[in-house]
């Protein structure tokens, strides 16, 4: 199987490398056929050219990116906290429910915030619920949570993953309360705006899905070493054990 | 040229990566090692192949003009992300049970490369139809 990934792999190198230089070769040589063209007569025909049906303006455009990567954000956390839920109620009991209410919490800000994009009630509770969940993990990392034996736990990827979306989501909604967009769109073109907004939706929400995945990755591979570990006897990194001497 | 040849390769790279993606789930049959089964972590991987081979092809026959060309820079943008994780940690932090070797870097960097490279070059060329 290693083989003929890798042999699949290989192929599609070869077709990325070959197909994507002479693809190169061929927009540089239409870019010096335009450029020429430019200088000698009238811009040729060029769907690039055409006017836009609706044109919102560059305020728009900013706070549609940063709404649709703070609803990704959030959504993304979301499921990684979703996805550690049933590890850590096993572990931690009732304390572990927090990951549900984590989640819940999450999503429905993501709803709320599709609903009424503008509000900034929402905004500062966005900021403030994320921020209380980032303490949480903190005190988790540096002190250990309370009633919990075994000391502070180690940072993983999936909660690095997490508090990172979260940060950027903190980010996004404090721009918008900052009122930062509108200062953006003061000082820059309309043009690189939209080139900026549609790289960035494109870029940004890849990036998050890709997080996202890892993280639920991380949580996944985590559990099935737990349940090895368990059969063996052993104890999985992470696990926990309470203040009753019950072992999860 | 400019939007024929961001979907041009857009499609070239969309086909390629869920060909790779769809061909990391099954046995290959020409080498005939069929006995293997997929370590989890690996469907990660595909996984990641297909997600982006679905988003190029969208880039390609869902948008038009400057939103497709603004869009494979967002392309090129997430595979010099995906070249650098991999990079740092050619396991992507344990996730994969085979690390990325030689060959999976220049797939990730030719992706990153000519998706810039062409952004860059539909870019000039309305600039160029706009004087």
């Amino acid at each position: 199987m290693q083989a003929g990934h890798e042999l699949s792999l290989t192929a599609a190198a070869l077709v990325l490398l070959i197909g994507g230089g002479l693809i190169l070769l061929r927009a540089a040589l239409d870019t010096r056929n335009a450029t020429a063209q430019a200088v000698i007569g009238p811009a040729p025909t060029n769907v690039l050219s055409e006017p836009d049906v609706t044109t919102p303006s560059p305020v728009d455009l900013i706070q549609r990116f940063a709404l649709w990567v703070t609803l990704g954000l959030s959504i993304g956390a979301a499921t990684i906290h979703l996805a550690a839920g049933p590890e850590h109620v096993q572990e931690l009991g009732g304390l572990g429910l927090g990951f549900y209410w984590a989640a819940l919490f999450q999503l429905l800000l993501a709803v709320a915030l599709l609903r009424r994009p503008g509000s900034r009630s929402l905004a500062w509770l966005g900021i403030g619920g994320n921020v209380a969940l980032i303490g949480a993990w903190a005190w988790s990392r540096t002190m250990g949570l309370p009633g919990v034996v075994g000391g502070p736990e180690m940072i993983g990827v999936a909660d690095g993953t997490t508090v990172l979306l979260q940060i950027a989501l903190i980010a996004l909604l404090a721009v918008r309360l900052g009122r930062f967009d509108t200062r953006f769109a003061a000082t820059h073109s309309a043009a690189s705006i939209r080139s900026l907004t549609t790289a960035g939706l494109v870029a940004g929400l890849s990036i998050v899905a890709l997080s996202t995945t890892i993280a639920i990755a991380d949580v996944s591979a985590g559990q099935h070493v737990e349940d090895a570990s368990g059969d063996a006897g052993g104890h999985a990194p992470g696990q926990h054990t309470l203040d009753d001497g019950t072992t999860h | 040229m400019g939007s024929n040849t961001v979907k041009m390769w857009a499609t070239l790279a969309g086909v390629v990566l869920v060909a790779v993606g769809l061909l990391g789930f099954v046995p290959n049959p020409l080498v005939g090692s069929a006995q293997g089964a997929l370590v989890p972590t690996d469907a990660v991987h595909n996984i990641v192949h297909l997600g982006t081979g679905i988003l190029a092809l969208a880039i390609a026959f869902a948008m038009t003009g400057k939103t497709q060309v603004d869009a494979l820079l967002g392309f090129g943008i997430l595979y010099v992300v995906i070249l650098l994780a991999v990079l740092v940690s050619p396991t992507l932090f344990g996730l994969f049970s085979i690390p990325a070797n030689a060959v999976l870097h220049l797939i990730h960097a030719t992706l990153a490369i000519v998706s810039l490279g062409v952004w860059s070059m539909a870019r000039n060329q309305t600039t160029n139809a706009r004087i």
